[in-house]
């Protein structure tokens, strides 16, 4: 039973150029489910996820907020208790770009034993062989082991990453941007695997990245990120079928299809704001065209309309 | 022989064509060691481009898409000559692209101009947008005085909506978003009024939020000015919203060609077929079902091209013949080529 809640969590990063509010009041609630957050770049999505696992590097840091796992709080944690019980054996996380991160000098069979043997004591050989088993469960030879990165092909090293990332058996699995600079069709094939990860062993993913199609394929639950803050929570039937934000609404119509007829795409226009210094109330306000006078004075509340959340004054009295 | 007589047939069904490629091959050898040396093993090439042949109309955009490492970006290279053919021609309004020498080929490369991949590496850090949209001007020195070429600048801003033009005049390439920055390089590309652009997966970089953005501009410029575009990408669903024609590569052969919506509606070729099983759309469905995957595992190193039909190793559907004879590019319906045994008998 995975019972994961995030209130108000603020996430900083204090640079010499002012305080970027990477992640502003997010709260949300995951119970057994995958989850998929969206966002363009620079939305807080990656930071989110690292705050999660209490990995922010400086000047960044968690400013306020709470992450309960299960009953306990992780932010209240100190460091050496949060690194024995719950980075990597309750949360872990599959980074971005495969390529970058694997240490090219050692043999992917030992990268992967390493948190066996750390967390568990388990000898060289005993935790070599659970990785072989880890290999297979990714579908991959598990002779591999004492291979190299650079001798792996891309959707090979991705396969590892993904193996690393459930060797301690976790609960909830982060998987930020997964299948970038793949090809198409490998991309399918981790797809398939993630979701077949998901079926069978019953994690929890969280999968981050600005590809809603991607996100269709896994999530049951869908969050949509803007400049730091959450603007839109709901199940996916309800999030791509009838979509409430304005910036959901945009985003779910830039997406060119290949099936079905041809339509004029819609963009958004402008850029995301300088998270330096946001603009006034509503954050999206200055690309939306919506736009209430209101929007520019105070910030959206959270209205709730059946399952589904959403921070937008045209659905709040 | 075939595919060069499948070439004849697009040029002489297609009215005025801007670029035809005949035959074009590019092997790159590989170096040997020096054990390599003196055991005589022979020198072995990487096969970017073998023999590909395809003619662009005016005005129209076509789509070269493929897997990285399929040689579609050295197709590019070999139409703006910055590397040499080893075999096979490029002509471009006539004239022979590879014979072309000093200020013939100066005009030609003002002709044929490139976007790039990654807006964040192909903009000159240290220009402003100013001097980046200048330089081509005085490199083809065009006209006399700063104010005439002042103005031609100014033009190109407006033209990619850079606007107000003040704001962003003096402001360097990092002080960009991406999508600022395509249509940066975007303007560039178009300053010197080229009859064709090649634009190299202009949108990959680019968050989906704004890659309409760029397409809807590069189409507009079509429609304004009778831009021809070679778009190159590996992403069928922006292809299908921008191109007119497709040819999808695969290790360094082209396996289909014909017109866009025609190829993506009714593949015919097995590898086609795969890739837009793997194109994603948004809908919450898709999650209880595994997504289809045709095609197993990796494209090969194009050191060791299997014999026979590239695809032989990976195709679901592959035969004894599919093995041993590469299958001819044929005119399977009219204006739809393709390369696939299945289709033969």
């Amino acid at each position: 039973m995975v019972d994961l809640k995030v209130e108000n969590l603020t996430t900083y990063f204090f640079t010499r150029r002012g305080v970027v509010k990477a992640v502003d009041n997010v709260s949300f609630n995951l119970k057994d489910e995958s989850w998929g957050i969206a966002g363009e770049s620079g939305c807080g999505k990656t930071t989110l996820g690292l705050s999660l696992l209490r990995l922010i590097p400086p000047p960044g840091r968690i400013v306020k907020g709470s992450i309960i796992l299960g009953g306990e709080d992780l932010l209240a944690m100190d460091e050496q208790t949060f690194k024995n019980k719950i980075r990597w054996r309750k949360i872990s996380m599959i980074f971005q770009s495969a390529m970058n991160a694997l240490n090219p000098v050692y043999p992917i069979g030992y990268q992967l034993a390493e948190p066996l043997i750390y967390h568990y004591g388990f000898s060289k050989n005993e935790a070599l062989n659970l990785v072989k088993d880890a290999l297979k469960e990714v579908k991959l030879n598990p002779s591999l082991i004492y291979r190299y990165p650079h001798e792996l092909s891309g959707g090979m090293k991705q396969r590892v990453v993904i193996a690393m990332a459930l060797i301690l058996k976790p609960e909830i699995v982060i998987a930020d941007e997964p299948t970038t600079a793949l090809d198409l069709i490998v991309q399918s094939q981790i797809i398939n695997l993630i979701k077949r990860l998901k079926w069978e062993s019953k994690i929890s993913f969280i999968l981050m990245t600005h590809d809603l199609s991607m996100i269709s394929e896994i999530a049951d639950k869908v969050a949509i990120m803007y400049a730091g803050k959450l603007v839109e929570l709901g199940p996916s039937e309800q999030l791509y079928n009838d979509p409430k934000h304005p910036y959901t609404q945009s985003l779910l119509a830039a997406i060119p299809r290949l099936r079905g007829e041809k339509k004029k795409l819609i963009f958004i226009p402008g850029s995301p704001p300088d998270l330096i210094d946001p603009p006034l109330g509503c954050r999206f306000h200055p690309r939306c065209t919506h736009a209430l006078p209101i929007c520019k004075e105070k910030e959206p509340p959270i209205t709730h309309l059946n399952d589904a959340m959403v921070s937008c004054w045209l659905y709040s009295e | 022989m075939l595919w060069y007589l499948a070439g004849c047939i697009v040029s002489n069904s297609l009215g005025s064509i801007l670029l035809s490629v005949k035959g074009l091959r590019k092997w790159f050898p590989i170096r040997r060691g020096f054990l390599d040396f003196i055991t005589m093993q022979p020198i072995r090439y990487i096969k970017a481009v073998d023999k590909i042949d395809f003619n662009i109309k005016k005005g129209e955009v076509f789509v070269l898409a493929g897997e990285s490492g399929c040689g579609k970006t050295t197709t590019a290279r070999l139409i703006l000559r910055s590397i040499e053919p080893d075999e096979g021609s490029v002509i471009f309004n006539g004239m022979n692209v590879c014979n072309l020498r000093g200020e013939e080929l100066k005009r030609f490369r003002r002709l044929v101009q490139t976007v790039f991949q990654d807006p964040y590496s192909s903009l000159n850090p240290r220009l402003s947008v100013f001097d980046i949209l200048l330089e081509p001007l005085i490199i083809h020195n065009i006209r006399e005085t700063n104010s005439e070429r002042k103005e031609i600048v100014y033009k190109a801003m407006e033209e990619v909506k850079l606007t107000p033009i003040e704001n962003f005049e003096h402001r360097y390439p990092h002080m960009l978003s991406g999508g600022q920055r395509q249509r940066l390089a975007i303007a560039r590309s178009l300053i010197l009024k080229p009859k064709l652009i090649i634009a190299d997966e202009p949108v990959s970089m680019l968050d989906l939020s704004i890659r309409a953005e760029i397409l809807d501009l590069m189409i507009s410029l079509r429609d304004k000015y009778g831009i021809t575009y070679l778009y190159i990408t590996h992403d069928l669903s922006t292809a299908r919203y921008i191109g007119d024609t497709i040819a999808i590569m695969y290790l360094g052969k082209i396996v289909e060609m014909g017109i866009c919506e025609e190829v993506l509606s009714n593949p015919l070729h097995p590898y086609t077929q795969a890739l837009i099983d793997a194109v994603l759309e948004p809908n919450p469905n898709n999650r209880f079902k595994e997504k289809k995957v045709r095609i197993i595992g990796e494209i090969p190193s194009p050191i060791d091209i299997p014999n026979g039909c590239r695809l032989n190793p990976r195709c679901p559907y592959v035969m004894e013949k599919c093995k041993l004879i590469e299958p001819p590019f044929i005119e399977f319906k009219p204006s739809h080529y393709v390369a696939c045994h299945l289709l033969i008998d």
